[in-house]
């Protein structure tokens, strides 16, 4: 077959037959695309196959059909969007994706046959690393550089501003394990100068005044991480997350909720963000929750008051094929917004709380809003305001700073606490 | 990580570095030759080979005959033999080869490192037709390969290295200045996953897929075949660089049960070849695999 192609000396029926399948397979291959477009805009898309508009596994819109100009052709713009446009319409995007991730995983695999490491990138450049000896994925450790010290020391120099500035208020820090920098990230003992606890604890926690309480979450045992972790998403899972609310409710003096239940969703796989970045859907985790009896509260997303919440969306079973692909842990527990503000009626104290947190506040918000009259949550990543300002015009009681450490490094959320 | 300063790649991580570029550099150039050419055939034109597995030369002389035979062919032609060619005074002629080769050097960029990289053959031509090229040609075969593999290998640091310093750092890493690895560990240069994708590259720069062809169909017309090495297979149309047959299987001659194996073959090539025509497209499209950065935090 192969040598028909390029031969016209040999003819005879195979020849031709074998000519002809080889063309259809290349010709299918490369104008895969077209065939896609086309189909989608016929609407005859076969159900499986995405629209070449959104990619789950990337959370992320695709390419449009890019605006010719002469400035971006120039530029070079209009070439990269090109490329990205030809490359979102080609079938089963995300699948191909896997795909290649798989073909390079089974490289490196053999490639680490005799050095016998215990994880490997899963993938050629992936910040995602497999490991030998437990089903899980690890986040590749940042490195202890002079740069990520000073952005740690600069968070912690500005949130001792504002204690300074609001003596009266409690302020709590709680820094989540997240598996990135502590002992049980195998990769931590594979490395010159991987930025461990020890790092964060000096250039952080070491960092702040006495008057800033702070805890940097760590593990006894790589099998407590596990209960606390999810395994191929950064996030802590309902214990972790559990626990990280009752060591919070202690250092802040309030009551702390006892779980009345608890529910888990193994029907719903839930791909992990290690799992999504790394292209490795070998594993999965599931949702679980613990069930409160919670006050009665009111929810505000960005000024505007919540009906409905994702845990009922997932609990439906509006989880489609798609959408398993997606961020799992933000859907069930609410993706990040600039500022929620929960207000609960039956409160007794009238104290206000203010969260200025990431993704890892989602799952107990509305266990610490559970004790104060009225809790403020700022995603500090998003939020364009003034803290300073924020705190002063609402009344705060206590501020709980629940951030991981790679949060502490983003240039978007030291320029927020910094105002 | 091996685009990083020298100190923290060490020797393994500069000369893995190094390694990769050398096998970058070929394999991005040679392509797209290689697309040029059958696109041309396509249409109907019908271009020169512009590679010859250059990689398996035992001289510099001898690797640019075999790399970027139109541009060297062009400087050849244009540049050297108007300027008299080697029909001079010995003087003039080394002249006449440091122009073609500053100017080959030129004609990849303005910027010095190329021109650097041009004056460096210049120096290594002369020193082979003048001193070397009978010395070496005493030394066994593996030797003159390991010699022309140092040579292009340093070309290639020249050509790629534009800043001084950091060139400077690469060359002390490469002499083993900052220990093996460097201030990094192993596991962090990354060189240990890439090992088999060396491996497939050597492969892929010497002649053995058509050394291997020409046994298999000399095999199934029971003919003879030369046991010889096949760094020295002799390419179809190699003297006149005709890429005519290069991408030829054929056995005429084959019959009874060899000619079913020849089948067999033939089908296994076509499949193997949809198959990397698959993988191929896949990088490409993967390429652009980008997540939503806040998938991390």
């Amino acid at each position: 077959m192969g040598s028909v192609i390029f031969s016209t000396k040999r003819g005879g029926k195979v020849g031709v037959a074998s000519k002809i399948v080889f063309c259809a397979v290349a010709l299918l291959v490369v104008f895969a695309g077209v065939g896609y477009k086309v189909a989608d805009m016929l609407n005859v898309l076969p159900a499986f196959l995405d629209n070449g508009k959104r990619s789950y596994l990337e959370g992320k819109n695709l390419q449009p059909l890019p605006d010719v100009s002469l400035s971006a052709f120039l530029e070079g713009d209009l070439q990269d969007e090109v490329e990205d446009y030809a490359s979102g319409l080609f079938p089963a995007r995300d699948g191909v994706l896997v795909a290649n991730a798989s073909v390079q995983r089974a490289v490196i695999e053999v490639a680490n046959v005799p050095f016998g490491f215990e994880v490997w990138p899963t993938g050629f450049s992936s910040p995602t690393l497999a490991s030998a000896s437990r089903d899980a994925l690890f986040a590749m450790p940042d490195e202890a550089t002079d740069a990520y010290a000073e952005r740690l020391e600069k968070a912690a120099s500005s949130i001792n501003d504002l204690a300074e500035e609001y003596e009266t208020c409690s302020f709590t820090c709680y820094i989540p394990d997240r598996g990135i920098g502590s002992f049980v990230n195998p990769a931590i003992a594979l490395m010159s100068n991987a930025a461990d606890t020890s790092f964060i604890e000096e250039h952080f926690a070491g960092q702040l005044n006495e008057s800033v309480s702070c805890i940097v979450e760590s593990h006894e045992s790589v099998d407590e991480y596990f209960d606390s972790y999810y395994s191929t998403d950064h996030h802590w899972t309902i214990n972790g997350a559990y626990e990280g609310y009752v060591a919070l409710s202690r250092e802040l003096g309030v009551a702390t909720l006892e779980p009345s239940d608890s529910v888990s969703y193994p029907q719903y796989p839930f791909y992990g963000s290690s799992a999504r970045t790394g292209l490795f859907l070998d594993l999965t985790d599931c949702i679980s929750d613990y069930e409160f009896d919670l006050p009665e509260m009111k929810v505000w997303r960005n000024g505007g008051e919540i009906v409905r919440n994702g845990k009922l969306d997932y609990v439906s079973g509006e989880v489609d094929e798609k959408k398993v692909w997606s961020n799992g842990y933000g859907y069930y527990f609410g993706s990040d917004f600039d500022r929620i503000v929960y207000t609960n009626g039956s409160d007794q104290t009238g104290k206000n709380l203010l969260v200025i947190g990431d993704s890892f506040t989602q799952p107990i918000e509305p266990l610490l809003a559970s004790a104060y009259a009225k809790t403020h949550v700022l995603d500090p990543r998003y939020f364009k305001g003034s803290i300073r300002d924020y705190i002063g015009e609402n009344d705060i009681d206590d501020v709980v700073v629940l951030v991981c450490a790679t949060t502490l490094k983003n240039g978007d959320a030291l320029d927020t606490l910094a105002r | 990580m091996l685009g990083e300063g020298g100190a923290s790649i060490g020797f393994i991580g500069a000369w893995a570095g190094l390694a990769a570029y050398t096998f970058q550099i070929f394999f991005d150039f040679a392509g797209y030759s290689d697309m040029a050419i059958g696109l041309g055939k396509m249409f109907g034109f019908k271009y020169l080979r512009n590679f010859n597995y250059p990689y398996i030369s035992k001289s510099a002389t001898e690797f640019w005959r075999r790399w970027h035979i139109s541009l060297s062919s062009f400087f050849r032609d244009y540049v050297y033999i108007p300027l008299g060619g080697n029909r001079v005074s010995k003087a003039r002629w080394c002249l006449n080869l440091s122009i073609v080769w500053a100017l080959t050097g030129l004609w990849h960029g303005a910027a010095w490192n190329f021109i650097g990289w041009g004056v460096y053959y210049g120096a290594v031509l002369l020193l082979e037709k003048l001193l070397l090229g009978k010395l070496l040609s005493k030394f066994p075969g593996v030797i003159q390969h390991l010699y022309c593999i140092v040579v292009f290998m340093f070309g290639w640091l020249i050509f790629w290295i534009e800043d001084s310093s950091v060139f400077v750092q690469y060359l002390a890493a490469l002499f083993g200045g900052y220990g093996l690895t460097g201030t990094s560990t192993l596991w962090e240069l990354g060189v240990w996953e890439y090992w088999p994708v060396f491996v497939a590259c050597i492969v892929a720069s010497t002649p053995v897929v058509p050394w291997a062809r020409a046994r298999i169909v000399a095999w199934c017309q029971n003919e003879g075949f030369d046991r010889e090495s096949f760094l020295k297979h002799d390419l179809p149309g190699e003297k006149s660089y005709s890429t005519e047959g290069l991408c030829e299987f054929e056995a005429p001659q084959a019959a009874g049960r060899r000619k079913a194996v020849f089948y067999a073959m033939d089908f296994a090539v076509g499949v193997a070849l949809v198959v990397l025509l698959l993988l191929s497209v896949f990088s490409v499209v993967a390429g652009s695999f980008n997540p939503f950065i806040y998938f991390r935090f």
